[in-house]
């Protein structure tokens, strides 16, 4: 898949008449095996393989992708992002694209993850599933893997080309009103422990049956990684890329070297770090910097593509999501520092809080105060006296997270891998003194 | 290439599978952004290829492959029914389909002007065009405008006989206005949030709605914004406009009434609901004033279609009438646990997704009052507008909602704005308390082309017809 990734990028750049040229292909077959209550409901593969093109005549520049990667399909290609790149006027500050720079090897695939036939799918799956059919409640969740073959070619010299394999798994487990959830990703299937899945999910739900109605207000919580790394995501979508910063709608605009977080928060984006998701260069080919965005508290600085840097008269980071995203570039491979507590040590230090498992459908609230809105879900619960006393129904929360993370109190020495919508991230778990909650569910 | 389906048809059928379906289905999208004066983002894609689904010994198996020879097609066929295989490891019960009649059919979504065909240059001027009437108020920093044209061609063919030919014709656009200034940024759009508004329609669906025209006064908008206070917290009278109702609709009533998410398919992702099958003909889901249908027939909607992706053809049918539950989203697994036929609602994101569950139009139905009746008969009220932010719980219950802009309404008339305004509620109270919809007048029907659901995560473009409603005792100002 490597060889044929790079010759239709080859082809592509052969094939295409304009000053400079781009050719970004992608091969990422994946399959997913998915349960509810017990049962496999739903047992899907797929086989793609899209090449996308972004031309430049002068300062004319166009895009176009298509998965048509036969010969006729790459001239055609070639021909209309030609033809809408004749069309525009010029983007006056567009850099070029960018030159070829040295790209580190890095960890992050695994053949047998990548080859993980249905059937060992669906072993994993009822793995998950035992310990909840043994007690009489629902699993449902997924097991699925995927590998994806990069490549990303310019006629200015980038010919960058990486392979990655990826692993989830994830179960929601619910009985009797009870609901817990636990799940994990990497890149290779080997690294998740699979029977803590379900026995996690069980152990929670279990304990998460007869919640009690809690009034909305402060309370001090416990974020588990899930929960922290949910935060953090929509925190970086908000503030920690080049486009917002530059247009003034980050909360890091104008504030570098200001502290925006409590001291003990480190937060920084690293693609080569292989305790992530490892990724050695960005949708343009360019290699992935290690970029420090919160150092001890204070605003460091954000993530950038080669236009935005050109912008800010600085160099690209390695962090663009492609010439087709128009939002600008995003950290995927971020990092937390981890502290010297445990979750133990936050419940025993607690007089009164809560435990949160993870949060359910967040959302962007206010840009300008970084305000997110939120609920609890799968495993909530009140502790009261330094002990977890009982599970409390779901609760929406609106909170400012520079607000919420200048009120860390304490972080864990272990630090877990989550999924998110930005990329896998590495936290660990966290207590903030003061959270505010603005509703609440009756379940 | 065409007869690619019906030969997948034939390789299932061979292989023994009691029930297969393919879709070949060729999706192109054309997206032109113009930002701050220049095209920042044009681009164009295509993508093509067939997804097969199987029922092989009581369980599901798909594959989907982009390689359109028969060659992979036949791999593709192999490869669903041996995952069927594997999936009966953990299935103890068998799958069985409700009962559908297979169709020889074809449809093509009415248009006048094909969007594919209108020159590039035309549609960059008439953004540019936009962009200038946005950039006469120097506090706006951030000026988009945006366009998208999407075409799908789909051919549906099954072991039991089916074959329809499809050509879905949509597309949208919309302005944006973001003002920066004193530690702040406030963003105004039209004529909704999100790129736009997209129809099931023609070019002439873009010419109609004037961007530039509308340009100055949410330029405005949004720079006023910047000193507007925030809405104080309180329980208020609110009128919704039309498109942030079309997302209330669909939060709350459109996702707890697919029967699949009511069965705990989705549990395992974005969740359950808190309606379930021994509800329907007697549960109160709002006031009288409410009636929602599910509604696949509606012209222009972007789930007007005229059948869905396992065959079944585009139904209206009523969720809600008077306020109370009267039917679900169901598909042909799905409907036997109602007793019912399925109501053709089950939609795959392209060639590579499963289909499932999904909202089609989901219309609440106009009422009889005017907008401009409807402000003057609210003494004390707030005019909420245009979606800024949503969230929702897993059993869709408690929502919480953020919009652009709210007027305040005092003695019928729209007076000051406030900025950040927000609502909260819990749905059944909340559709509870609406006690007026506006009328056929002021019906628009809404685009939302980015419904995320399902694992590998789809995304189905559904329509909303709405017109402006008033709810009563509203919490608002959740956040200051």
């Amino acid at each position: 898949m490597i060889a044929r990734t790079r010759n239709i990028a080859m082809q592509a750049l052969a094939s295409t008449k304009a000053d400079q040229v781009e050719a970004i292909v992608i091969a990422s077959p994946s399959a997913l095996t998915r349960f509810a209550g017990n049962i496999i409901h739903q047992n899907v593969a797929e086989h793609d393989l899209r090449l996308t093109l972004r031309v430049a005549i002068g300062k004319r520049v166009a895009c176009a992708s298509s998965n048509d990667t036969s010969k006729a399909g790459i001239r055609r290609l070639a021909g209309r992002t030609r033809e809408i790149a004749e069309s525009l006027a010029e983007t006056a500050d567009f850099p070029g694209l960018p030159s070829e720079r040295p790209i580190a090897q890095v960890e992050s695939f695994s053949p047998e993850t990548a080859s993980l036939t249905p059937a060992r799918r669906a072993a994993i799956a009822a793995e998950i599933i035992e310990p909840s059919r043994q007690a009489g409640a629902g699993a449902s969740g997924i097991v699925s893997n995927r590998y994806t073959v990069l490549t990303v070619m310019n006629t200015n010299g980038v010919h960058a080309t990486m392979r990655s394999s990826e692993f989830r798994a994830n179960a929601v487990v619910s009985k009797e009103g009870g609901f817990g959830y636990a799940g994990g990703i990497s890149w290779s299937s080997r690294r998740l422990d699979i029977a803590r899945i379900g026995r996690v999910a069980l152990g929670k739900c279990l304990d998460s049956a007869g919640s009690a109605p809690l009034q909305p207000g402060r309370y001090a919580v416990i974020l588990e990684p899930q929960a922290v790394a949910e935060l953090l995501a929509y925190t970086a979508y908000m503030a920690f890329g080049a486009q917002g910063f530059i247009e003034g709608r980050s909360f890091m605009s104008g504030r570098i070297g200001e502290r925006q977080m409590h001291e003990s928060v480190s937060i920084w984006d690293d693609g080569l770090d292989e305790e992530g998701m490892p990724v050695p260069f960005d949708m343009e080919g360019v290699p992935k910097q290690r970029v420090s965005i919160i150092e001890n508290g204070i605003a460091r600085g954000v993530v950038y593509d080669t236009l935005h840097a050109a912008k800010s008269g600085t160099v690209s980071t390695g962090h663009s999501l492609g010439p087709s995203y128009a939002r600008g570039p995003l950290p995927t491979n971020l990092f937390m520092a981890r502290g010297a507590s445990s979750i133990d040590e936050m419940v025993a230090g607690t007089q009164r809080g809560l435990l949160i498992t993870r949060f359910h459908y967040t959302n962007v609230a206010d840009p300008a105060n970084a305000m997110l809105t939120g609920l609890t879900r799968d495993g909530t619960f009140l502790v009261e006296d330094g002990r977890v006393v009982g599970p409390v129904r779901n609760m929406r929360f609106t909170e400012s997270m520079t607000r919420a993370f200048s009120r860390v109190e304490a972080l864990s020495a272990k630090r877990s891998l989550e999924p998110t919508m930005l990329g896998a991230i590495l936290v660990p778990a966290v207590k903030i003194s003061a959270f505010t909650f603005t509703g609440a569910t009756d379940f | 290439m065409e007869d690619l389906p019906l030969y997948a048809c034939e390789v299932l059928g061979s292989l023994k599978a009691s029930y297969g379906d393919a879709r070949l289905v060729e999706r192109r999208v054309e997206s032109i952004e113009v930002k701050n004066g220049a095209p920042h983002a044009v681009t164009s894609h295509l993508s093509r290829g067939i997804g097969v689904r199987v029922i092989y010994k009581g369980s599901w198996g798909f594959a989907a492959t982009s390689s359109l020879t028969k060659r992979a097609v036949g791999k593709a066929c192999r490869e669903a029914v041996k995952i069927a295989s594997a999936g009966r490891a953990a299935r103890a019960e068998r799958l069985e389909l409700a009962p559908a009649e297979p169709l020889v059919a074809e449809y093509t979504t009415p248009f006048e002007e094909d969007p594919f065909e209108v020159p590039l240059e035309e549609k960059i001027g008439i953004l540019m065009s936009a962009d200038k009437a946005l950039a006469v108020e120097p506090a706006v920093k951030v000026r988009r405008s945006t366009y998208e044209g999407f075409e799908e061609r789909r051919i549906f063919a099954s072991t039991e006989g089916a074959h329809i030919r499809q050509r879905i014709v949509q597309c949208g656009g919309g302005i944006m206005a973001v003002a920066v200034g004193n530690g702040d940024s406030q963003v105004r759009s039209w004529p909704h949030s999100f790129r736009g508004n997209f129809q099931s329609a023609g070019f002439e669906f873009v010419r109609g709605m004037d961007f530039t025209a509308n340009a100055g006064p949410i330029a405005s908008e949004a720079a006023a914004l910047l000193t507007a206070p925030p809405l104080p917290e309180g329980e208020r009278t609110v009128i919704l406009e039309g498109g942030q109702l079309a997302l209330q609709i669909h939060e709350s009533v459109g996702h707890p009434t697919e029967l699949d998410r009511v069965l705990g398919f989705e549990a395992g992702y974005a969740g359950t609901s808190f309606v379930s099958p021994e509800m329907l003909g007697s549960y109160r889901y709002g006031s009288d004033h409410v009636s929602i249908t599910a509604d696949a027939t509606e012209p222009k909607g972007l789930g007007t279609f005229g059948y869905d992706d396992e065959g079944v053809p585009a139904q209206r049918v009523h969720l809600i009438r008077d306020g109370i539950l009267e039917d679900l989203m169901t598909s042909r697994e799905t409907a036997g646990v109602l007793s019912r036929q399925a109501n053709g609602t089950m939609r795959a994101d392209g060639w590579a997704r499963m289909p499932i569950v999904r909202m089609t139009n989901i219309n609440l139905l106009p009422g009889r009052w005017s907008f401009e009746d409807l402000l003057a008969d609210t003494e004390d009220g707030l005019y909420m507008a245009v979606n800024r932010a949503w969230s929702i719980d897993d059993k869709r219950l408690n929502f919480q909602f953020g919009t652009e802009i709210a007027y305040e309404i005092k003695a019928g008339r729209l007076a000051k704005i406030y900025k950040n305004p927000s609502y909260t509620g819990i749905t059944p109270s909340f559709w509870a308390s609406c006690d007026a919809v506006c009328g056929r007048d002021d019906y628009v029907m809404w685009g939302t082309p980015n419904c995320g659901k399902g694992q590998p995560g789809q995304t189905a473009r559904v329509g909303h017809g709405t017109a402006p409603a008033r709810f009563r005792n509203v919490r608002v100002g959740v956040y200051q």
